[in-house]
């Protein structure tokens, strides 16, 4: 299939909704960042940064959207390939930052590959459970291959360690698994073996062990490892109904540790209240639903399920990481999509954004009859 | 099924049953995301709006600091109102950099005040003691200062009290005054007789402590101003 032309690279000029949004809130971030770290040395360092990465990911999401779906079908080993290779090469030449070995270091220039393979991971895994269950008599994908996805994706995202990249990898792959037909003892026995996985952990990292401990009685553990746990509370009580005036985020600011990338949340609720935090949680959920609509519009199954996944993996981490700061998950390091400091995980979701208008523009739905289920030729 | 243009194999379109099944699933799953929506709206209105009091409460105890503004001491005056004795406040800019980047912490400093020298001062890692940089610095120099550099630099003030010339006696006619937590006091001679008027009412100021115990400068606010000290006329000749 030749390459699409330059022209097509340009995004179309049809008002897009999701990557309108996608960009707003992306831009929004750049200021709450801002304003998260004007205290440290360097004010408006990482703003920028993050603004340079806001550019690099509206380009990047035309290019995704302007690759053909057929095309990442076709090439699924060179997509998924190479930032699969990248999961296990940053476990030698990657550097560590908190005690996890994900990033790849070049001139003050980082890569997190955990969350640039995230979009390559739902097509992989879609295209591996869609053509194995081809060979079952009922349609549904088998325990094996999602054996294969789990243990070849997690594995090298769990020797970094970065355990909030697996819980992400393994619930949309929960997901996109009973989507396509899994039977309901195989995604028992998954949170089986889940259960025994973050037993093993907590037994083997005894840092894990007393964060989980905390959180599960913050107050108790208040002046120890229960302390970034308060201080999520603390901020957010903070914000009350609506915030401070801008960059009067005082407590944030002067307690809560990372509030520009795995406490964003917690510190962008002190400055806009609740009345500010609920579009954002509105939108958040507005996407998940937008997924599911585009989804269940397919006529390809294939199709439908990469929408889903795509729409999922965003929705996932998004989900946890507000989760995490409210105190419903243990503190794991977990971005908030579009809004955290972090170019990896802003370039990888505006890829997905793009895939799913790939997937979408280039189903039969689009020019199908108004009846979905009329069988298409 | 293969597509005459492009030549690629295209996976078949699922049957009616297998999409519903898909259809059916997707939206079990949007349930489980709508339910996990609901339960983050709800904590978050739990800390931001039901348990706020509380929370603020606890915050207030733990990092609320209230300290006293020691009061400007009145002056002595002679009978013709030149001053014998006089307060004045001294402030006084000590730098005291981070291990990390003090080079660009400096350069900020030295941008809100231009008159310190371009060449960060010498400071000794080990000692505990920071450097003094400026003396006399206004109200407003002071809140550049800390906007600039609020890690690198420590702010201390002090009300000193000064003397007009005068001869041995006239001085121990005066009298002396002591520091006392750091208002002045005065213990002997005229600034101990009207001490109960020159010594004025301190005020009370309230600030948030960081987790290093600085001060937060946006949350400083007075929460009663002091009231100076009163002038006293003494018969006592001398003057500036």
């Amino acid at each position: 299939m030749p390459l699409p032309p330059l022209r097509s690279l340009l995004p179309s000029l049809r008002p897009n909704f999701p990557v309108l949004a996608a960009l707003g809130i992306s831009l929004w971030g750049c200021m709450i960042i801002h304003s998260a770290t004007a205290n440290s040395v360097g004010a408006s360092h990482f703003a920028l940064r993050q603004l340079a990465w806001v550019v690099v990911g509206a380009i990047a999401f035309a290019v995704a959207r302007a690759i053909p779906f057929a095309l990442y079908r076709r090439h699924i080993l060179w997509f998924a390939g190479l930032p699969y290779l990248a999961l296990w090469l940053v476990l030698v030449g990657g550097i560590r930052i908190n005690g996890m070995r994900g990033w790849f270091a070049w001139h003050g220039l980082f890569c997190q590959p955990s969350e640039m393979a995230k979009p390559v991971f739902v097509l992989a895994s879609v295209l591996l459970l869609a053509r194995w269950r081809e060979r079952d008599p009922e349609k549904r994908p088998g325990i094996l291959p999602v054996a294969i996805c789990a243990l070849g994706w997690l594995v090298p995202v769990g020797l970094q360690p970065d355990f909030g990249a697996i819980l992400v990898y393994a619930l949309t792959l929960a997901v996109l698994y009973w989507c396509l037909g899994g039977r309901l003892r195989h995604l028992l026995l998954g949170i089986g073996v889940a259960i025994t996985g973050a037993a093993l952990v907590l037994w083997r990292y005894p840092y894990v062990q007393r964060r989980f401990v905390a959180f599960l009685d913050p107050e108790k553990y208040a002046s120890g490892s229960g302390w970034h746990l308060m201080q999520f509370r603390r901020s957010l009580a903070a914000g009350g109904w609506f915030g401070h005036s801008w960059e009067m985020g005082s407590w944030s600011r002067a307690y809560l540790p990372l509030g520009h990338s795995d406490s964003v949340f917690a510190s962008l609720a002190e400055q806009v209240g609740f009345v500010g935090l609920f579009p954002l949680l509105v939108l958040i959920l507005a996407w998940v639903v937008y997924a599911h609509r585009r989804a269940c519009a397919c006529q390809q199954a294939e199709n439908a399920a990469v929408i889903l996944g795509l729409g999922a993996i965003v929705g996932v981490q998004a989900f946890i990481h507000l989760s995490v700061n409210l105190g419903l998950l243990p503190p794991t390091g977990i971005t908030l999509p579009l809004v955290s400091y972090g170019g990896s995980s802003l370039v990888a979701t505006m890829v997905v954004f793009g895939m799913v208008e790939s997937a979408w523009r280039d189903d039969p739905a689009q020019s199908a009859p108004a009846n979905p289920d009329t069988p298409s030729s | 099924m293969r597509d005459a243009s492009d030549g690629d194999q295209i996976a078949a379109p699922g049957p009616p049953d297998e999409r519903s099944r898909f259809r059916a699933r997707a939206t079990m799953v949007l349930f489980v995301f709508v339910l996990w929506f609901l339960l983050i709206v709800g904590r978050t209105a739990q800390f931001m709006l039901v348990r706020r009091a509380h929370e603020v409460n606890a915050m207030t105890r733990e990092s609320v600091v209230y300290g006293e503004i020691p009061p400007l001491r009145g002056s002595l005056l002679d009978r013709d109102g030149r001053p014998l004795a006089w307060s004045e406040r001294r402030i006084r800019l000590l730098w005291q950099p981070p291990t990390e980047d003090p080079e660009e912490l400096w350069h900020r400093l030295q941008a809100a005040l231009p008159w310190l020298p371009e060449e960060m001062p010498a400071v000794d890692p080990e000692a505990e003691t920071p450097v003094v940089v400026a003396e006399g610095l206004t109200p407003e120099q002071v809140l550049a200062a800390k906007r600039a550099a609020t890690f690198g630099v420590r702010v201390e003030s002090r009300i000193e009290r000064l003397y007009a010339a005068l001869s041995p006696a006239q001085r121990a006619r005066l009298g002396e005054v002591r520091r006392e937590g750091g208002q002045l006091v005065g213990v002997s001679g005229l600034e101990r007789d009207h001490e109960a008027l020159l010594a004025g009412q301190p005020g009370v100021y309230r600030v948030v402590l960081d987790k290093r115990g600085h001060w937060v400068p946006e949350t400083w606010q007075v929460i009663q101003p002091m009231r100076p000290g009163y002038n006293v006329h003494v018969a006592l000749a001398g003057g500036k």
